[in-house]
Order: structure tokens, then sequence, then C-alpha cells
């Protein structure tokens, strides 16, 4: 970087910032008032980002254009706002107040984001809170109230494309979180964003049509395909209730049901994507007329057929034997890249999670441990957890050292988790801050995330 | 058979072949099953669901369920052959000479009956003339030998958590000190932090006590953690046979070659997973000879005509593939 140009950095920095005030239109719930700042900023390679943003958020000098973009992940028409905060690249300033009057009808964000590394979905501080059933004499006496804490705080976003493992002993929470972003089972608290809008609330009606975006493969193949289904209605059951998606003379989005032919086109072009070729030879099985591994094929078809951008998978090849894994999980994989959608893949296994996933994040009684790239947390754990889960891992060689240390005990009760740490009952090096203060998931490195008093 | 084999065998099986007998057939199983335990030696037997390693637990205690017959072969446990074996005698090779830690820890137990009791109910049977203080005293014992608080004897199973079940099945297993302790998947539906505990008290058993084992388990990691030997089973035979180390670092069959590749493991590079393409066959028409000839891919003629035998290959690692 020359001199001149770190002078025209700065003075692309100050290019402006004031203050606009915008109602929430009403059908997003209350209207509440909110001032957004504009914010015009120049970056070292002579582009100019512009835009509104949310007033919690302080864009400086070394706030950094990643950092933009994936927090303030909108940049679009300022036309419409999405999370109350918009911002969009222009080169050359040109006046951009003057449009700022035209922010009347905002309209609800369009579905899909065309912006790279924008987050398909994002949610924060999200909780899910079991209430635990008691008896009337301990309801009438006892004044808190006791809650199975399944998901307690849990915060991330996944962008596009984006292979996204959460790892964790059961009664971690994952599957509860899993369900919770799909909203099968509704949140107690936090918020989750989905292509930009918030779903926290929306009522099973204005769910349904998100619902094309969002699938889920279960684990278990042997219960999650109604018996009484051919392999055809199995997968052209969510093209009958969900319809075509496209697109009307005046570019709005409608749905169109399905003629049967095309439909039955449709299901073989997606037999043949999953592998189960010749098509013809399995449209008219039923599931137990197939393997373990097939079956798991037709849950893996059922849930890409209509072209999600979100998919949640549950373990989705721990019931299967070890030969077979690994064409499951590939096929996963390359479905995945094939259609940019991104997946939460659900695992217990650490090391099936490193060798797929981009990001992984460690969960412990529902509260996240540690996020980062698969190589970072596997390879350079920083959470004690993580550490102990990672030796805890049998490895495939004899010669390895088998005297390795096992931490003590098993996951706590989630009804009464431990005060401060959750996991400082069972740490090696927990000390006193441990039991009272509960850590914050701080960055350590550059996008590794690590909740623990050791690092902070 | 090679000579390493059967030097000190506590156990020698030979030849065992069991069928399942349904409807359409029999189910061959377990076909021409040969392998030998010595005292104090952990064998693997690894293979994937349908393999017949399970089966093979369930002929060595004779309890095979209703159609499972054993048709063939020999079992010499400690110089006696189990197979041809009245009931009544089979009964005191049950528990005291051969014992099993099942699957499932979760449902392994009788939920109506207290932990201690279940366990003494063990030494009750197979031991004439002890006393109940006795039998408290060695439930004690033996709940403090896996590591349970040994007040915790009268709690029901579901008191204990899943880690706590498993450990108390282990205890169970050991209530008549047997010599042979089979472990038929023991660390399945555990976590890894769990099933990592239970890999470490079952290697310390063996260790203190000089227990034989057999570990069936189709996940190659546990068993490369516990076992000296490892016996690979596909379709109802053993593929390859041998020396742990020499298998984990110099596969000689295609199958075991493939399953190694087909296992994630968190050491080392980032790679995309390998896999054996095809399934497992129908154990009511297996195919012919090679059992593994329509998944291989190195299939010659020869393997779909001539079945392959069991060759030592190197000392201590004998595999049966037309390859070698």
């Amino acid at each position: 970087m020359t001199s001149s140009s770190k002078t025209s950095e700065k003075e692309a920095n100050s290019l402006g910032s004031s203050t606009v005030t915008l109602e929430k239109p009403k059908k997003w719930g209350r209207s509440k008032k909110i001032d957004l700042r504009y914010v015009r900023f120049g970056l070292e390679d002579g582009t100019v980002i512009e835009g509104l943003v949310h007033p919690k958020i302080q864009v400086s000098a070394e706030t950094s254009k990643d950092w933009v973009f994936n927090t303030c992940y909108l940049i679009r028409d300022l036309q419409k706002v999405g999370r109350l905060f918009s911002i969009r690249e222009v080169s050359g300033a040109d006046d951009f107040m003057a449009k700022l009057p035209r922010f009347e009808g905002f309209e609800e964000v369009a579905n899909d984001p065309k912006i790279p590394g924008a987050p398909v979905v994002s949610i924060e501080n999200l909780r899910k809170w079991y209430p635990l059933k008691r008896g009337l004499f301990e309801t009438v006496f006892s004044k808190e109230e006791a809650n199975v804490k399944a998901v307690d705080g849990v915060s991330f976003s996944l962008s596009k494309g984006e292979i996204f493992a959460l790892a964790g002993e059961s009664g971690s929470g994952k599957t509860t979180l899993g369900k919770v972003l799909l909203r099968l089972v509704s949140s107690s608290g936090g918020n989750i964003y989905f292509l930009g809008r918030d779903i926290t609330r929306l009522s099973d009606r204005e769910m349904k049509p998100l619902r094309r975006e969002m699938q889920i493969v279960f684990q278990d193949p042997f219960e999650s395909l109604d018996p009484r289904m051919i392999i055809k209605e199995i997968i052209a059951e969510p093209l009958r209730v969900q319809g075509l998606a496209e697109v009307d003379e005046k570019g709005r989005p409608i749905t169109r049901r399905m003629g049967e032919e095309e439909i039955e086109e449709r299901v073989k072009k997606m037999l043949s994507e999953v592998e189960l070729v010749p098509p013809e030879e399995f449209l008219f099985r039923f599931p137990h007329e197939m393997s373990g591994g097939q079956r798991q094929r037709v849950a893996v078809a059922r849930a890409f057929v209509l072209n999600p951008s979100f998919i949640v998978a549950d373990e989705p090849v721990s019931m299967l034997d070890v030969s077979i894994r690994a064409e499951i999980v590939n096929l996963m994989v390359d479905l995945v890249k094939k259609s940019e959608a991104s997946i939460v893949f659900i695992s217990h296994d650490l090391a099936l999670a490193k060798h797929i996933a981009d990001r992984i994040a460690i969960l412990y009684l529902g509260k996240m441990m540690e996020m980062g790239s698969s190589e970072n947390v596997v390879d350079a754990p920083l959470h004690p957890y993580t550490q102990a889960l990672i030796s805890a891992v049998p490895v495939p060689d004899p010669e390895s050292k088998r005297t390795k240390d096992v931490i003590s005990g098993e996951i706590p009760s989630p009804v009464d988790p431990p005060l401060g740490c959750r996991f400082h009952t069972r740490c090696p090096y927990a000390h006193e801050r441990c039991t009272s203060e509960e850590p914050l998931l701080v960055e350590v490195e550059k996008n590794h995330f690590v909740a623990c008093h050791l690092y902070s | 058979m090679p000579a390493w084999l059967t030097r000190l065998a506590l156990l020698e099986v030979q030849n065992l072949t069991t069928h399942y007998r349904i409807l359409r057939g029999w189910v061959r199983a377990v076909e021409n099953v040969s392998f030998s335990v010595a005292q104090g030696e952990a064998l693997g037997i690894a293979g994937e669901s349908g393999s017949g390693k399970s089966t093979i637990a369930l002929s060595l205690l004779r309890i095979l369920p209703a159609g499972g017959h054993i048709r063939k072969g020999k079992i010499l446990f400690d110089g006696t052959d189990l197979v041809p074996l009245a009931e009544n005698d089979m009964r005191k090779i049950r528990w005291k000479g051969i014992s099993i830690v099942f699957q499932g820890a979760m449902n392994a137990m009788n939920p109506v009956f207290k932990v201690g009791d279940q366990i003494g109910e063990a030494i009750k049977i197979h031991e004439d003339g002890v006393t109940s203080a006795d039998i408290k005293e060695r439930v004690a014992k033996l709940l403090e030998t896996v590591g349970i608080e040994p007040s915790r004897a009268d709690n029901y199973p579901h008191e204990f958590s899943g880690g706590m079940r498993q450990r108390a099945l282990i205890a169970m297993a050991l209530a008549a000190n047997p010599t042979l302790l089979i472990g038929d998947e023991p660390g399945t539906a555990l976590d890894v932090i769990v099933q990592a505990q239970t890999l470490r008290l079952l290697r310390d058993l063996k260790d203190r006590l000089g227990l034989s084992m057999i570990m069936i388990s189709h996940d190659l990691s546990i068993i490369a953690e516990t076992c000296d030997k490892v016996a690979i089973m596909y379709a109802g035979k053993i593929v390859e046979y041998g020396d742990a180390v020499s298998i984990f670092k110099n596969p000689l069959h295609p199958y075991t070659q493939g399953l190694i590749k087909a296992f994630p493991s968190i050491k080392g590079e980032k790679v995309r997973l390998s896999s054996i393409p095809g399934q497992p066959p129908d154990l009511l028409n297996p195919p012919p000879a090679c059992r593994f000839n329509p998944r291989c891919p190195y299939v010659m003629d020869i393997c779909k005509k001539e079945e392959p035998l069991l060759k030592e290959n190197e000392k201590g690692h004998t595999v049966a593939c037309h390859l070698y």
C-alpha cells in the first residue's frame, strides 16, 4: 500500500454519517421507530460502501469490508430494508441522501438475497427451555420454575453453501437446536433469521411457503419413511404439498400445482441424483424392500427435491454400516455443493465432522463451547471440553498411545446446570472463577471462538 | 492351522458353521470360521452388521435364538468341545467360563430389580453354598472394581446413567470369575467420553485379572484400541485374521483395505471419504466362491469360480484372497 492511498482511505472513511428515522411497518408487529445511521465509507481498494446501519453497529476506520458484509448482511436496494439496516457498495459518491425520503412502503425482504457472503440462517441468543411437569403441590409452593435448558443462548450464522457441523455428547442439545432452527419446535427466546427475515414468531401459515426452503434428513431411515408409501410417493409428497415455484409475468413468485407426469419426471431425476439407478426400478418399491443405505438415499432425495437452501441433517449416517456411511456422506456433500444449499450437520462423530464440515461448533449442556473451522477445532482445540472429546475418540491405529487421560463423569442434568462455566465440574483446569462466572464466547483467533476463562 | 494360532489356546474354534432356519431356507450367518484366543489375549472380531459377528458370540455360549443351529465345527474351551455338551453342563460353562457383556446398556437390565440383586443373582446361581452376606460383599467388591460406589447396589437401573449401567453390566459379567469375556459392541450407543471410559475399564480389567477377551464391534478404531489380534468378517466368513498391528498397518484383503479407508480418522489431513461400493450380500443366497467378489475392485475370473482359503501370508497374518 502506498502512502497516497492511505491518505485517500482516511478521507474516504470520513465520507459521512448522519441519522435517519425509519418507521417499522405495521405488518412486522409492533410499530417502532428506529434511528438508523447512514454511513458511507471508503475502503483501501477505492470502493465506497454506503448504506444504513443499526445504531448499535459501529463502523469505523478499522472495520473490514468482510465484517460489514457479514454483519450488515443485506446489501440491497435501499427501498427494501430487511434487518433494519442495509448497506451497499457503490462506486463514486452519488447523491445518496436525496433518495432517502423514498423510504416509505417498506416491503418485506424477498426470499433470496443474492449477495455473496450473506448468511442464509443466523440465530441470536437462541433458547429452548422445556418446562418440567410438576405436581400441584410443588407448583403452588415453590416459586421457581424448573426448566430443562436444552438450548441456552446459542448464536451463529450460516453462509450460503456452508457445511456447519454441530457436535457434542447426547444431552448437549444438538438435536433440539436443529429442530428449533427449522421451527419444528418453537423457541423460548432469541431470534432466528432465515434469508434475512425474522422467522422466530411466524405462524404456521406464514411458515408454510418457507418450508420449501428448509428441509431435514432424519437419523433413522428405518423409521423416517412411511412403510405404506412407495418410494415415488415419498419423494413426490413435498412436491404435491408445496407445488412448483415459478415467477409470473410481473416477476412475482407464485406456486403452481404440478401435473402427474411432471412429478414423475422430477422424482426420477432426483432418484438418479442420489444414485438409485435405474430410477424405474425403485419408483414402485416400498421402503422395506430396500437396504438401510438405499433408504437413507431416499430420505436425502426427499429433502433435496424442492431445491431447499437450508437443510438440517440429524446424524444422517450414524445408523448405517461403516462401508456405506462414506457413500451417503459424500452424496450429501456433493448435493450441497451442487445446489449451494447450506447444511447443519448434527453429529457426535468428530472424525466424520472434521472431514466434511467447513466449520464445527461444539455444544455442551445447551451452550456453545467452541466454534471455528474444522481444522482449527479438531487439530488445535482450545476448550478443555473439546480437547477431552477429541482425545476420547478412538483411533484406528493399534500402535497409537493407549494410555490417554479420559475425563471422568458424565454430562450433568440440563435441569440444573452447574453455575458459572457448565463444564467446570469435569474440567481438569477449573479454578475459582469458573464456578461463579460464566465465560462468554470470544474470538481468540480469527474465526475461532471459545467460551473459556483460560482465554479471557 | 499354523502353530502360532494353537499355542496356549484357551478357546479354539474350528470350522464353526452356524445357520438360521427360516421359511425360505437356511441363512448362512457363519461359515467355516476358525480362530483361537490364548490366555490373557484380546481378539477383536470386526465386520458390518449382518456379517455374523454377533452370531459367533451367541454360538460360543450356545444361546442362539430359535431357528439358529450350529451345523458344523468344534468350540474347544479349555479342552472340552462345547458343541455336543448337554444343556446342564453348558450352564456351568456360561458365566463361570465364558461370560458376555451385551450391547445396548440401556435395555440389558431388568428394570424392576435392584442392580445389586441382579449382579448377585449370577453368583447365587453359579456357586453352591454361598450365603447372602457373602453375595452382598462380593457385589460391593465387583461394583468397586468397575468404579461404581458400592452403596449404589440398592439402586434400580433407571437411577443409573448410561455409562454406569454399562459398568454394572461389566460387573455382572465378572460376577462368577470367568476366564473369557465377550464384549458384544460394548461401546456402541454410548457417548465418546463414556465409551472411552468403558474401553479403558475393560483394558484395565483384562490386564489386572488376566482375562481373555473377545471384542465384537463394527468400529475398527475400538478394536484397534483394545485388541491384540483381529479377525475381519465379511458375509459370515473370516477374510483376514492376524496380529492387530500387521492388519492395520498392512491390510491385505481388499475388503479390509476398503473398511480401513472408509473410517475417518481424527488425525491427519482432511480428505474425501472413500467407500466400498455395493452392499453386503443376502446370506440366503450368498455369491458363489469368494463372497466379496461383486464388490471387489480387483475381481478376477478365479474369484467367481473358486473359494479362496485362509492362507498365511506372513507370520501371524492370514488372508483369504486369490490375490495372494
